[in-house]
Protein backbone atom coordinates (compact mmCIF):
# COMPACT_ATOMS: atom_id res chain seq x y z
CA UNK A 1 0.00 0.00 0.00
CA UNK A 2 2.82 2.62 1.07
CA UNK A 3 3.76 1.91 -3.25
CA UNK A 4 0.45 3.29 -4.02
CA UNK A 5 0.65 5.69 -1.68
CA UNK A 6 3.81 7.22 -2.86
CA UNK A 7 2.43 6.79 -6.44
CA UNK A 8 -0.52 9.25 -5.80
CA UNK A 9 0.76 11.61 -3.90
CA UNK A 10 3.68 12.03 -6.25
CA UNK A 11 1.32 12.26 -9.34
CA UNK A 12 -0.23 14.90 -7.10
CA UNK A 13 2.41 17.46 -5.91
CA UNK A 14 4.91 17.23 -8.58
CA UNK A 15 3.76 20.39 -10.42
CA UNK A 16 4.11 22.57 -7.81
CA UNK A 17 7.52 22.48 -6.92
CA UNK A 18 8.87 21.84 -10.55
CA UNK A 19 7.00 24.63 -11.62
CA UNK A 20 8.89 26.80 -8.36
CA UNK A 21 12.17 25.12 -9.74
CA UNK A 22 11.24 26.37 -13.84
CA UNK A 23 10.72 29.67 -12.42
CA UNK A 24 14.28 29.32 -10.43
CA UNK A 25 16.17 28.01 -13.30
CA UNK A 26 14.57 30.99 -15.72
CA UNK A 27 15.69 33.59 -12.76
CA UNK A 28 19.17 32.15 -13.31
CA UNK A 29 19.40 32.16 -17.07
CA UNK A 30 17.82 35.92 -16.88
CA UNK A 31 21.07 36.98 -14.21
CA UNK A 32 23.38 35.35 -16.15
CA UNK A 33 21.95 36.63 -19.82
CA UNK A 34 22.32 40.52 -17.82
CA UNK A 35 26.53 40.02 -18.79
CA UNK A 36 25.68 40.02 -22.29
CA UNK A 37 23.57 43.11 -22.06
CA UNK A 38 25.89 46.57 -22.92
CA UNK A 39 24.27 47.92 -19.99
CA UNK A 40 27.21 47.69 -17.14
CA UNK A 41 29.89 50.18 -19.56
CA UNK A 42 26.96 52.70 -19.52
CA UNK A 43 27.47 56.03 -17.96
CA UNK A 44 24.31 56.53 -16.73
CA UNK A 45 24.12 54.91 -13.59
CA UNK A 46 20.32 53.03 -14.22
CA UNK A 47 21.76 50.58 -16.72
CA UNK A 48 23.89 48.93 -14.63
CA UNK A 49 22.13 48.91 -11.67
CA UNK A 50 19.03 47.50 -13.23
CA UNK A 51 21.64 44.12 -14.17
CA UNK A 52 22.74 44.37 -10.07
CA UNK A 53 18.94 44.25 -9.47
CA UNK A 54 18.50 41.48 -11.87
CA UNK A 55 21.22 39.38 -10.18
CA UNK A 56 19.92 40.50 -6.83
CA UNK A 57 16.33 38.97 -8.18
CA UNK A 58 17.84 35.81 -9.11
CA UNK A 59 19.18 35.48 -5.31
CA UNK A 60 15.86 36.21 -4.09
CA UNK A 61 13.92 33.30 -6.02
CA UNK A 62 16.44 31.08 -4.51
CA UNK A 63 15.28 31.95 -1.39
CA UNK A 64 11.64 32.28 -2.08
CA UNK A 65 11.66 28.80 -3.83
CA UNK A 66 13.06 27.02 -1.21
CA UNK A 67 11.07 28.63 1.45
CA UNK A 68 7.83 28.61 -1.11
CA UNK A 69 8.57 24.40 -1.46
CA UNK A 70 8.15 24.12 2.24
CA UNK A 71 5.48 26.17 2.97
CA UNK A 72 3.59 24.55 -0.25
CA UNK A 73 4.04 20.78 1.12
CA UNK A 74 3.49 22.30 4.94
CA UNK A 75 0.05 23.39 3.57
CA UNK A 76 -0.46 20.23 1.81
CA UNK A 77 0.22 18.09 4.87
CA UNK A 78 -2.18 20.14 7.22
CA UNK A 79 -4.89 19.84 4.39
CA UNK A 80 -4.89 16.14 3.54
CA UNK A 81 -4.58 14.82 7.10
CA UNK A 82 -6.35 17.70 8.89
CA UNK A 83 -8.94 19.11 7.35
CA UNK A 84 -12.01 17.87 5.05
CA UNK A 85 -9.44 15.87 2.63
CA UNK A 86 -8.68 13.75 6.24
CA UNK A 87 -11.78 12.33 5.54
CA UNK A 88 -10.59 10.57 2.68
CA UNK A 89 -6.80 10.57 3.97
CA UNK A 90 -7.81 8.49 7.14
CA UNK A 91 -10.28 6.19 5.46
CA UNK A 92 -8.28 4.32 3.10
CA UNK A 93 -7.42 0.92 3.95
CA UNK A 94 -3.48 1.98 5.39
CA UNK A 95 -1.92 2.32 8.68
CA UNK A 96 -1.37 5.55 10.40
CA UNK A 97 2.73 4.54 9.93
CA UNK A 98 1.99 4.03 6.37
CA UNK A 99 0.16 7.41 5.93
CA UNK A 100 3.02 9.27 7.52
CA UNK A 101 5.93 7.70 5.57
CA UNK A 102 3.87 8.29 2.21
CA UNK A 103 4.04 11.98 3.43
CA UNK A 104 7.43 11.94 5.11
CA UNK A 105 9.89 10.32 1.83
CA UNK A 106 7.82 12.85 -0.44
CA UNK A 107 8.71 16.21 1.53
CA UNK A 108 11.72 14.87 1.91
CA UNK A 109 12.78 13.90 -0.87
CA UNK A 110 11.05 17.09 -2.55
CA UNK A 111 13.84 18.73 0.04
CA UNK A 112 16.87 17.00 -1.83
CA UNK A 113 15.48 17.99 -5.44
CA UNK A 114 14.87 21.91 -3.81
CA UNK A 115 19.01 21.55 -2.59
CA UNK A 116 20.10 19.92 -5.97
CA UNK A 117 17.74 22.51 -8.30
CA UNK A 118 19.47 25.56 -6.25
CA UNK A 119 22.78 23.89 -6.64
CA UNK A 120 22.41 23.85 -10.31
CA UNK A 121 20.72 26.85 -11.20
CA UNK A 122 24.43 28.44 -9.73
CA UNK A 123 26.07 26.03 -11.64
CA UNK A 124 23.76 27.65 -14.63
CA UNK A 125 24.01 31.28 -14.09
CA UNK A 126 28.15 31.13 -13.22
CA UNK A 127 28.10 28.98 -17.05
CA UNK A 128 26.30 31.36 -18.66
CA UNK A 129 27.84 34.12 -16.68
CA UNK A 130 31.37 32.81 -18.22
CA UNK A 131 30.39 32.45 -21.78
CA UNK A 132 28.48 35.81 -21.43
CA UNK A 133 32.06 37.23 -20.30
CA UNK A 134 34.41 35.72 -22.72
CA UNK A 135 34.24 37.50 -26.26
CA UNK A 136 34.33 40.81 -23.89
CA UNK A 137 37.48 39.73 -21.58
CA UNK A 138 38.75 36.38 -23.13
CA UNK A 139 41.68 36.83 -20.82
CA UNK A 140 39.78 36.38 -17.78
CA UNK A 141 37.54 33.74 -18.99
CA UNK A 142 40.40 31.70 -20.17
CA UNK A 143 42.22 31.86 -16.44
CA UNK A 144 39.01 30.75 -15.02
CA UNK A 145 38.63 27.81 -17.47
CA UNK A 146 42.63 26.99 -17.07
CA UNK A 147 42.44 27.24 -13.13
CA UNK A 148 39.46 24.93 -12.88
CA UNK A 149 41.70 22.33 -15.61
CA UNK A 150 44.48 22.76 -13.27
CA UNK A 151 42.44 22.01 -10.14
CA UNK A 152 41.17 18.83 -11.49
CA UNK A 153 44.47 18.55 -12.90
CA UNK A 154 46.35 18.57 -9.59
CA UNK A 155 43.76 16.95 -7.67
CA UNK A 156 45.45 13.95 -6.37
CA UNK A 157 48.40 15.78 -5.22
CA UNK A 158 46.80 18.52 -3.84
CA UNK A 159 44.86 15.59 -1.72
CA UNK A 160 47.80 13.59 -0.50
CA UNK A 161 48.97 16.98 1.37
CA UNK A 162 48.53 17.74 4.82
CA UNK A 163 46.62 20.63 4.54
CA UNK A 164 43.84 18.09 2.82
CA UNK A 165 44.36 15.78 5.65
CA UNK A 166 40.79 14.14 6.21
CA UNK A 167 38.81 15.61 3.31
CA UNK A 168 37.13 13.05 1.95
CA UNK A 169 35.52 12.84 5.38
CA UNK A 170 34.65 16.22 5.49
CA UNK A 171 32.81 15.70 2.09
CA UNK A 172 31.08 12.44 3.44
CA UNK A 173 30.14 14.79 6.98
CA UNK A 174 28.76 17.25 4.27
CA UNK A 175 26.94 14.79 2.19
CA UNK A 176 25.25 13.20 5.11
CA UNK A 177 24.61 16.36 6.83
CA UNK A 178 22.42 17.32 4.07
CA UNK A 179 21.11 14.02 3.52
CA UNK A 180 20.01 13.93 7.27
CA UNK A 181 18.66 17.61 6.78
CA UNK A 182 16.00 17.00 4.53
CA UNK A 183 14.86 14.34 6.66
CA UNK A 184 14.86 16.14 9.90
CA UNK A 185 13.72 19.43 7.95
CA UNK A 186 10.47 17.40 6.81
CA UNK A 187 10.15 16.31 10.72
CA UNK A 188 10.65 19.73 11.95
CA UNK A 189 7.59 20.58 10.14
CA UNK A 190 5.11 17.61 10.08
CA UNK A 191 5.97 17.36 13.74
CA UNK A 192 4.51 20.57 14.42
CA UNK A 193 1.22 20.33 12.68
CA UNK A 194 0.94 17.01 14.43
CA UNK A 195 1.56 18.84 17.61
CA UNK A 196 -0.63 21.60 17.27
CA UNK A 197 -3.36 19.61 15.92
CA UNK A 198 -3.32 19.22 20.34
CA UNK A 199 -4.47 22.47 20.43
CA UNK A 200 -7.84 21.43 19.58
CA UNK A 201 -9.63 25.52 18.95
CA UNK A 202 -6.47 27.06 17.28
CA UNK A 203 -4.57 24.19 15.32
CA UNK A 204 -2.53 26.19 12.90
CA UNK A 205 -1.72 28.96 15.57
CA UNK A 206 -0.79 25.53 17.32
CA UNK A 207 1.44 24.46 14.80
CA UNK A 208 3.11 27.17 14.55
CA UNK A 209 3.61 27.82 17.92
CA UNK A 210 5.26 23.72 18.25
CA UNK A 211 7.53 24.57 15.59
CA UNK A 212 9.08 27.74 17.19
CA UNK A 213 9.24 25.72 20.53
CA UNK A 214 10.81 22.58 18.56
CA UNK A 215 13.11 24.88 16.74
CA UNK A 216 14.36 26.73 20.02
CA UNK A 217 14.51 23.17 21.78
CA UNK A 218 16.62 21.94 19.56
CA UNK A 219 18.88 25.14 19.04
CA UNK A 220 19.50 24.99 22.92
CA UNK A 221 20.49 21.33 22.96
CA UNK A 222 22.86 21.51 20.20
CA UNK A 223 24.44 24.67 22.29
CA UNK A 224 24.82 22.89 25.04
CA UNK A 225 26.57 19.95 23.00
CA UNK A 226 28.58 22.47 20.93
CA UNK A 227 29.98 24.66 23.57
CA UNK A 228 32.80 21.61 25.12
CA UNK A 229 33.28 21.04 20.91
CA UNK A 230 33.79 24.71 20.42
CA UNK A 231 36.02 25.17 23.48
CA UNK A 232 38.41 22.19 21.72
CA UNK A 233 38.35 23.97 18.26
CA UNK A 234 39.55 27.38 20.40
CA UNK A 235 42.48 25.10 21.48
CA UNK A 236 43.50 23.37 18.15
CA UNK A 237 43.49 26.86 16.89
CA UNK A 238 45.64 28.36 19.50
CA UNK A 239 48.21 25.54 18.83
CA UNK A 240 47.81 26.03 14.94
CA UNK A 241 50.86 25.16 12.48
CA UNK A 242 50.57 26.14 9.00
CA UNK A 243 50.21 22.19 7.57
CA UNK A 244 47.49 21.94 9.66
CA UNK A 245 44.23 20.61 7.99
CA UNK A 246 40.99 22.03 9.11
CA UNK A 247 38.57 19.25 7.79
CA UNK A 248 39.31 16.87 10.49
CA UNK A 249 37.36 19.83 12.80
CA UNK A 250 34.32 20.95 10.36
CA UNK A 251 33.73 17.12 9.94
CA UNK A 252 33.61 16.92 13.89
CA UNK A 253 31.34 19.87 13.62
CA UNK A 254 29.29 18.58 11.09
CA UNK A 255 28.59 15.17 12.54
CA UNK A 256 27.44 16.26 15.70
CA UNK A 257 25.30 18.50 14.34
CA UNK A 258 23.81 15.72 12.08
CA UNK A 259 23.45 13.04 15.00
CA UNK A 260 21.72 15.42 16.92
CA UNK A 261 19.16 17.19 14.30
CA UNK A 262 18.69 13.18 12.90
CA UNK A 263 17.97 12.18 16.47
CA UNK A 264 15.58 15.04 16.89
CA UNK A 265 13.75 14.01 13.95
CA UNK A 266 13.44 10.49 14.65
CA UNK A 267 12.04 11.51 18.06
CA UNK A 268 9.53 13.69 16.08
CA UNK A 269 8.71 11.06 13.52
CA UNK A 270 7.75 8.75 16.64
CA UNK A 271 5.67 11.35 18.22
CA UNK A 272 3.97 11.80 14.96
CA UNK A 273 2.82 8.33 14.28
CA UNK A 274 1.58 7.99 17.99
CA UNK A 275 -0.28 11.21 17.51
CA UNK A 276 -1.78 9.84 14.29
CA UNK A 277 -2.69 6.51 15.79
CA UNK A 278 -3.58 7.62 19.41
CA UNK A 279 -5.36 10.75 19.04
CA UNK A 280 -6.69 11.56 15.92
CA UNK A 281 -9.43 14.05 16.30
CA UNK A 282 -10.77 15.17 13.11
CA UNK A 283 -13.52 18.60 12.94
CA UNK B 1 -22.02 -14.10 12.99
CA UNK B 2 -24.85 -11.70 12.41
CA UNK B 3 -23.14 -8.91 14.05
CA UNK B 4 -21.26 -6.28 12.08
CA UNK B 5 -20.59 -3.59 14.55
CA UNK B 6 -20.60 -4.04 17.76
CA UNK B 7 -20.49 -1.16 20.70
CA UNK B 8 -19.60 -1.74 24.21
CA UNK B 9 -19.66 1.06 26.33
CA UNK B 10 -18.80 3.60 24.07
CA UNK B 11 -17.95 7.44 25.62
CA UNK B 12 -16.35 10.30 23.97
CA UNK B 13 -15.61 13.44 26.09
CA UNK B 14 -14.88 16.31 24.28
CA UNK B 15 -13.05 19.38 25.69
CA UNK B 16 -14.42 21.18 28.08
CA UNK B 17 -15.87 18.10 29.34
CA UNK B 18 -18.88 18.25 26.94
CA UNK B 19 -19.86 14.36 26.48
CA UNK B 20 -21.04 13.36 23.40
CA UNK B 21 -21.66 10.17 23.67
CA UNK B 22 -22.41 8.18 27.05
CA UNK B 23 -21.30 4.53 27.59
CA UNK B 24 -23.19 3.38 24.78
CA UNK B 25 -24.13 0.17 24.11
CA UNK B 26 -24.95 -0.82 20.36
CA UNK B 27 -25.71 -3.66 17.60
CA UNK B 28 -25.47 -3.28 13.96
CA UNK B 29 -27.07 -6.17 12.19
CA UNK B 30 -25.67 -7.96 8.71
CA UNK B 31 -28.17 -7.29 5.77
CA UNK B 32 -30.49 -3.99 6.81
CA UNK B 33 -30.80 -0.86 6.01
CA UNK B 34 -30.28 1.56 9.42
CA UNK B 35 -31.65 4.90 10.16
CA UNK B 36 -29.33 7.23 12.27
CA UNK B 37 -31.90 9.29 13.89
CA UNK B 38 -31.54 12.20 16.59
CA UNK B 39 -31.39 16.11 16.90
CA UNK B 40 -28.82 18.61 16.83
CA UNK B 41 -25.93 17.77 18.63
CA UNK B 42 -27.25 14.27 20.14
CA UNK B 43 -24.04 12.49 18.62
CA UNK B 44 -25.11 10.60 15.34
CA UNK B 45 -21.89 12.30 13.67
CA UNK B 46 -19.49 11.41 16.91
CA UNK B 47 -20.65 7.89 16.94
CA UNK B 48 -19.88 7.70 12.74
CA UNK B 49 -16.27 9.22 12.82
CA UNK B 50 -15.43 7.07 15.68
CA UNK B 51 -16.61 4.05 13.80
CA UNK B 52 -14.38 5.51 10.67
CA UNK B 53 -11.46 5.79 13.36
CA UNK B 54 -11.67 9.49 12.39
CA UNK B 55 -11.72 10.13 16.22
CA UNK B 56 -10.28 8.30 19.59
CA UNK B 57 -12.54 7.06 22.15
CA UNK B 58 -12.63 8.60 25.92
CA UNK B 59 -13.41 4.76 26.91
CA UNK B 60 -15.28 1.42 25.30
CA UNK B 61 -14.59 -0.42 21.93
CA UNK B 62 -16.11 -0.42 18.49
CA UNK B 63 -15.88 -3.77 16.68
CA UNK B 64 -16.49 -3.89 13.07
CA UNK B 65 -16.81 -7.01 11.77
CA UNK B 66 -14.54 -8.27 14.87
CA UNK B 67 -11.67 -5.45 14.44
CA UNK B 68 -10.97 -2.50 15.88
CA UNK B 69 -11.59 0.71 13.15
CA UNK B 70 -8.07 0.51 11.60
CA UNK B 71 -7.00 -0.84 8.24
CA UNK B 72 -8.69 -4.10 8.39
CA UNK B 73 -12.11 -2.53 8.94
CA UNK B 74 -11.60 0.50 6.53
CA UNK B 75 -11.45 -2.18 4.11
CA UNK B 76 -14.82 -3.22 4.51
CA UNK B 77 -16.45 0.04 5.75
CA UNK B 78 -17.74 2.56 2.70
CA UNK B 79 -17.82 5.95 4.71
CA UNK B 80 -19.63 9.24 2.67
CA UNK B 81 -19.09 12.12 4.83
CA UNK B 82 -21.81 15.32 5.35
CA UNK B 83 -18.72 17.37 3.86
CA UNK B 84 -17.63 17.73 0.17
CA UNK B 85 -14.08 15.83 1.04
CA UNK B 86 -12.11 15.02 -2.23
CA UNK B 87 -9.42 17.16 -3.39
CA UNK B 88 -10.90 20.13 -5.66
CA UNK B 89 -7.67 19.94 -8.17
CA UNK B 90 -8.45 16.04 -8.89
CA UNK B 91 -10.10 15.20 -12.44
CA UNK B 92 -13.46 12.58 -11.51
CA UNK B 93 -11.52 9.78 -13.71
CA UNK B 94 -8.37 10.24 -11.05
CA UNK B 95 -10.52 9.89 -8.47
CA UNK B 96 -11.73 6.35 -9.81
CA UNK B 97 -8.27 5.95 -10.57
CA UNK B 98 -7.56 6.06 -6.63
CA UNK B 99 -10.39 3.94 -5.56
CA UNK B 100 -9.57 1.30 -7.99
CA UNK B 101 -6.00 1.27 -6.61
CA UNK B 102 -7.11 1.34 -3.16
CA UNK B 103 -10.28 -0.07 -2.25
CA UNK B 104 -10.19 -3.65 -3.41
CA UNK B 105 -13.84 -3.45 -3.51
CA UNK B 106 -14.46 -0.41 -5.71
CA UNK B 107 -16.43 -1.23 -9.40
CA UNK B 108 -14.96 0.82 -11.60
CA UNK B 109 -17.19 0.14 -14.69
CA UNK B 110 -20.56 0.71 -12.16
CA UNK B 111 -18.96 4.12 -11.08
CA UNK B 112 -18.52 4.65 -14.72
CA UNK B 113 -22.12 3.40 -15.56
CA UNK B 114 -23.34 5.76 -12.52
CA UNK B 115 -21.44 8.82 -14.08
CA UNK B 116 -22.53 8.23 -17.40
CA UNK B 117 -26.66 8.12 -16.24
CA UNK B 118 -25.94 11.28 -14.81
CA UNK B 119 -24.18 13.14 -17.78
CA UNK B 120 -21.24 13.47 -15.44
CA UNK B 121 -17.72 13.77 -17.64
CA UNK B 122 -15.25 11.84 -16.32
CA UNK B 123 -12.26 14.49 -17.92
CA UNK B 124 -14.45 17.01 -14.97
CA UNK B 125 -12.79 18.24 -12.95
CA UNK B 126 -14.36 18.60 -9.15
CA UNK B 127 -13.48 22.34 -8.80
CA UNK B 128 -15.65 22.66 -11.94
CA UNK B 129 -18.84 20.84 -10.21
CA UNK B 130 -21.60 22.31 -8.59
CA UNK B 131 -21.82 21.50 -4.74
CA UNK B 132 -24.50 19.57 -5.66
CA UNK B 133 -22.84 17.59 -8.86
CA UNK B 134 -19.61 17.10 -6.25
CA UNK B 135 -22.23 15.62 -4.24
CA UNK B 136 -23.58 13.48 -6.61
CA UNK B 137 -19.90 12.04 -7.69
CA UNK B 138 -19.31 11.48 -3.90
CA UNK B 139 -22.38 9.03 -3.86
CA UNK B 140 -21.54 7.56 -6.69
CA UNK B 141 -17.74 6.99 -5.64
CA UNK B 142 -19.03 5.66 -2.24
CA UNK B 143 -21.42 3.27 -3.34
CA UNK B 144 -19.34 1.86 -6.14
CA UNK B 145 -18.00 -0.46 -3.68
CA UNK B 146 -18.98 -4.18 -2.68
CA UNK B 147 -18.57 -2.93 0.79
CA UNK B 148 -19.76 -4.75 4.04
CA UNK B 149 -20.65 -1.96 5.65
CA UNK B 150 -21.99 1.72 3.73
CA UNK B 151 -22.36 4.46 6.58
CA UNK B 152 -23.47 7.75 4.90
CA UNK B 153 -24.09 10.93 6.60
CA UNK B 154 -26.84 13.08 5.74
CA UNK B 155 -26.67 11.85 2.28
CA UNK B 156 -29.36 14.33 0.78
CA UNK B 157 -29.17 17.25 2.97
CA UNK B 158 -27.47 19.41 0.83
CA UNK B 159 -29.81 18.10 -2.85
CA UNK B 160 -33.04 19.34 -4.75
CA UNK B 161 -35.98 16.57 -3.94
CA UNK B 162 -35.39 15.02 -7.79
CA UNK B 163 -31.85 14.48 -7.05
CA UNK B 164 -32.85 12.67 -3.42
CA UNK B 165 -34.74 10.25 -5.30
CA UNK B 166 -32.06 9.31 -7.56
CA UNK B 167 -29.69 9.44 -4.71
CA UNK B 168 -32.25 7.00 -2.52
CA UNK B 169 -32.69 4.56 -5.74
CA UNK B 170 -28.63 4.26 -6.20
CA UNK B 171 -28.91 3.25 -2.59
CA UNK B 172 -31.21 0.62 -2.92
CA UNK B 173 -30.16 -0.49 -6.21
CA UNK B 174 -26.35 -0.76 -5.15
CA UNK B 175 -26.10 -2.32 -1.87
CA UNK B 176 -25.70 -6.16 -1.79
CA UNK B 177 -28.19 -8.32 0.01
CA UNK B 178 -25.64 -8.99 3.10
CA UNK B 179 -24.78 -5.43 3.51
CA UNK B 180 -25.65 -3.01 6.05
CA UNK B 181 -26.34 0.86 5.09
CA UNK B 182 -26.20 2.96 7.89
CA UNK B 183 -28.47 6.55 7.44
CA UNK B 184 -27.81 9.68 9.66
CA UNK B 185 -30.35 12.36 9.02
CA UNK B 186 -32.76 14.62 9.59
CA UNK B 187 -35.29 13.87 6.80
CA UNK B 188 -36.80 10.99 8.14
CA UNK B 189 -39.98 11.52 5.85
CA UNK B 190 -37.73 11.16 2.75
CA UNK B 191 -36.02 7.81 3.62
CA UNK B 192 -38.43 5.78 6.15
CA UNK B 193 -39.71 3.76 3.00
CA UNK B 194 -36.40 2.50 2.48
CA UNK B 195 -35.43 1.71 6.45
CA UNK B 196 -35.59 -1.58 8.28
CA UNK B 197 -34.62 -0.65 11.46
CA UNK B 198 -34.18 2.81 12.81
CA UNK B 199 -31.68 4.04 15.93
CA UNK B 200 -33.01 7.20 17.94
CA UNK B 201 -30.30 8.39 19.37
CA UNK B 202 -30.04 11.84 22.32
CA UNK B 203 -27.36 13.50 24.45
CA UNK B 204 -25.00 10.31 23.56
CA UNK B 205 -27.41 7.55 24.38
CA UNK B 206 -29.61 5.29 22.62
CA UNK B 207 -33.10 5.40 23.08
CA UNK B 208 -34.49 3.30 20.89
CA UNK B 209 -33.49 0.75 18.03
CA UNK B 210 -36.26 -1.26 16.58
CA UNK B 211 -37.61 -2.25 13.41
CA UNK B 212 -39.77 0.09 10.93
CA UNK B 213 -42.48 -2.28 11.21
CA UNK B 214 -42.57 -2.29 14.80
CA UNK B 215 -42.69 1.30 14.98
CA UNK B 216 -45.77 1.55 13.02
CA UNK B 217 -47.59 -1.99 14.32
CA UNK B 218 -46.63 -1.06 18.07
CA UNK B 219 -47.30 2.97 17.91
CA UNK B 220 -49.68 3.82 14.91
CA UNK B 221 -47.40 5.60 13.23
CA UNK B 222 -44.96 6.64 10.72
CA UNK B 223 -41.37 7.08 12.40
CA UNK B 224 -40.97 10.30 11.15
CA UNK B 225 -44.43 11.45 13.49
CA UNK B 226 -42.56 9.24 15.85
CA UNK B 227 -39.55 10.72 15.91
CA UNK B 228 -41.23 14.27 16.16
CA UNK B 229 -43.07 12.85 18.80
CA UNK B 230 -40.47 11.30 20.87
CA UNK B 231 -38.30 14.97 20.28
CA UNK B 232 -40.81 17.16 20.79
CA UNK B 233 -39.00 20.48 21.85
Amino acid sequence: MLGKLLKHEWKAVWKVPMLLIGILMIMAMVAGFTFVLPVWDSEWVGLPLSGVMLIMLFYFTIIAVSIGITIYFAVRYYKNMFTDEGYLTHTLPVSARQLLLNKVITMSAWNLIAIVAVGLSLLLFGGITLWALMPKDSSFAREVIESFAEAIEGWPEALSSPYMKGFTGFCISLLLMVLSGSFSGTMMIVGSINLGQMVRKHRILGSIGAYFAINAVIQMFNMMVMMPVMFGVENSVSRWEGDMSPFPMFTRFYMIMTVITLAAAVGLYFMSEYLLRRQLELE
Amino acid sequence: MNELVVVNNLTKVYEKKKIALDHMNLIIPRGKIIGLLGPNGSGKTTLIKLVNGLLTATEGEILINGSQPGPESKSCVSYLPERTYFQNSMKISELISFFTDFYKDFRPERAKMMLSNLGIHEDARLKTLSKGTKEKVQLIMVMSREAQLYILDEPIAGVDPAARDYILKTIISNYNENATVLISTHLISDIEKVLDEVIFIRNGRILLHDTVENIRECKGKSVDAYFREVFAC
